[in-house]
């Protein structure tokens, strides 16, 4: 077994390992990449803004999953269960299907109205409930977004063309090829306030894996707390699936792989993830990329075909070591 | 601290009513009652997690009403019934989670390793709580109180009794002794009644929400009014509470 001070000096080289094999797998040959002009625009307009688009997404998908799992107190929440994932792939199928005609701009704004909408809705029929209950009946609406969303996003596809169609499993699959440099402008911002936000926090996360009353009589202000870490979820989730559409399994996995490395205490299992949910996004990435070279698959196909067999053989070991 | 007709709904149902207690420096307390009497909202109240529907609450003179959480988790620490635990926290970080509001850490490290031998738990430090034994679990959770409780003035139990062993029952017996004594105050809920006529020095009575009686365990544990309020016929004789 791996001893755990040695994880985090091992993640943080396992970083720029991802990251130049992510810019170095691809359609192209390397030496292509670094000699010629269009190799370099390449490099530089196409490769690089997409590796980091990546390392970004996952990175923000994990921190945003070790939030929810945190918050509603189950290690197997993520982070769409809140409903914006779902009303975030509204929005864009709805631009897809009727108004593709409209600049491509466009696409994005309607996808964080979906988000920021159906956040709106679940907190109202979410927060009508007694305050004890409060994190349940979120849930539950989340649920029932989710399945209106899906709802409407069948009869969208029902109603759209054969292109328009094809955009739409392609992006509520999800995709990086819309990946340039203002993505990962916006992507980096939001990390970097979530930086600024949540380290003087963790501890009052964990204090709320005892138990709401536990945490309240240990000091902490459990329903302030609880509605800044859904919004904060909420803001993380609808600018990632804006940039690239629904990813599933990283916000669900990192955490937890970070939690069977070094334990449950928010300030070790938060930088875990966050690391591991980027590096996965880059490999998984990369593996889109060079899978079927020159086209590219769905990247939510290939983080969950990776990420569940790593999950399932960590949660056999675990079952292993129990039953000693 | 002192209750002045206390009284809370839940819905148009009266969970607790009338209520008029003091606990003062230096005493333990020790709520008893059937199961559903109220004995648990009454701790909530005066934990500051349930505000009460009627009556007035003061903490040395103080209306706490209007406290922040802080300041309440400050002067007061509660330990509600034990409750799982469903992420892999070790027995340290749990315990730790006691001094969350206090500022100095080297302090903060000492009084973490003395709540761990008070609590004889130093030994499964950086194992997880989950999956350790009730009585384990529940001295984690009573090191943890205990931790808060040293920065405050009043501790409240719930049933911290329920899960431990005779050892272990009289050490937490103990060392809630040893905080009264302090000139700081304890309240636990407790179903023992004869550790209660042995240990405390006031015990409050309670039924459907009402305050039967208080007073020393002497007046109040009489064998009339354990038979009316438990509804099951009671001996008191030579000092041994047993139903007959």
């Amino acid at each position: 077994m791996l001893r755990r001070e040695l994880i985090p000096p091992l993640l943080l080289l396992l970083v720029p390992l991802c990251l130049l094999a992510g810019v170095f797998i691809g359609s192209q040959s390397w030496s292509w990449l670094w000699q010629s002009g269009t190799g370099q625009m390449v490099l530089w307009q196409i490769r690089m803004p997409r590796v980091l688009l990546a390392f970004l997404i996952g990175a923000v998908l994990a921190w945003a999953g070790v939030l929810i799992q945190g918050v509603v107190r189950n290690p197997l929440a993520d982070p769409g269960l809140i409903g914006v994932s779902g009303g975030a792939a509204v929005g864009a199928a709805l631009y897809l299907a009727l108004a593709s005609h409209w600049p491509v701009a466009l696409q994005t704004l309607f996808a964080f109205s979906g988000a920021w909408l159906a956040l709106l809705l679940v907190l109202r029929l979410g927060l009508s409930g007694a305050s004890l209950h409060a994190m349940s009946f979120l849930i539950l609406a989340g649920i029932a977004v989710n399945v209106m969303a899906s709802a409407v996003i069948g009869l969208l596809s029902y109603l759209a063309s054969d292109s328009a169609l094809r955009q739409i499993t392609f992006w509520s699959l999800g995709s990086l090829s819309g990946a340039n440099w203002s993505w990962v402008a916006a992507l980096t911002a939001v990390l970097l306030a979530a930086l600024w936000y949540w380290p003087k926090r963790l501890r009052q996360l964990d204090a709320l894996l005892l138990g709401e009353t536990e945490a309240r009589s240990l000091g902490v202000n459990v329903a302030q707390l609880q509605g800044r870490t859904v919004v904060w979820v909420a803001l993380m989730i609808s600018v990632a699936v804006s940039a690239s559409g629904i990813i599933g399994f990283v916000g669900l996995v990192s955490p937890h792989i970070a939690r069977l490395l070094v334990g449950a205490a928010h300030r070790r299992v938060l930088p875990v993830a966050v690391v591991l949910g980027g590096c996965l996004m880059v490999l998984a990435d990369a593996v889109a990329r060079a899978l079927i070279a020159p086209a590219e698959l769905p990247i939510g196909i290939v983080t969950s075909l990776l990420g569940a067999p790593v999950f399932i053989s960590l949660l056999l070991r675990e079952k292993r070591r129990l039953s000693w | 601290m002192q209750l002045h007709n206390i009284g809370v709904n839940r819905g148009a149902v009266a969970i607790v009513d009338g209520i008029e207690l003091s606990v003062r420096r230096g005493e333990i307390l020790m709520l008893l009652g059937p199961n559903g009497a109220g004995k648990s909202t009454l701790l909530q109240v005066m934990a500051g997690l349930e505000s009460p529907s009627r009556g007035e609450l003061k903490l040395d003179g103080e209306q706490p009403q209007h406290w922040s959480r802080q300041q309440w988790a400050n002067t007061v620490s509660f330990l509600p019934q034990l409750s799982a635990l469903s992420f892999p926290l070790t027995v340290a970080e749990v315990v730790a989670l006691g001094s969350l509001n206090q500022q100095s850490v080297v302090h903060e490290r000492q009084a973490l390793q003395q709540a761990l031998q008070y609590w004889d738990i130093d030994y499964l430090a950086q194992q997880q709580v989950r999956w350790l034994s009730g009585g384990e679990q529940q001295r984690v959770q009573l090191a943890r109180s205990w931790l808060q409780a040293q920065q405050g003035q009043l501790w409240l139990l719930d049933e911290p009794l329920s899960a431990l062993d005779l050892r272990h029952q009289k050490q937490c017996l103990q060392l809630a002794r040893d905080y009264a004594s302090a000139g700081k105050a304890v309240v636990m809920v407790i179903h023992d009644l004869n550790l209660a006529w042995q240990c405390a020095d006031r015990v409050a009575l309670l039924c459907c929400g009402r305050l039967m009686a208080q007073g020393t365990p002497e007046q109040v544990l009489k064998e009339s009014l354990l038979s009316e309020v438990f509804e099951v016929p009671v001996s008191t004789v030579g000092g041994v509470i047993r139903w007959r």
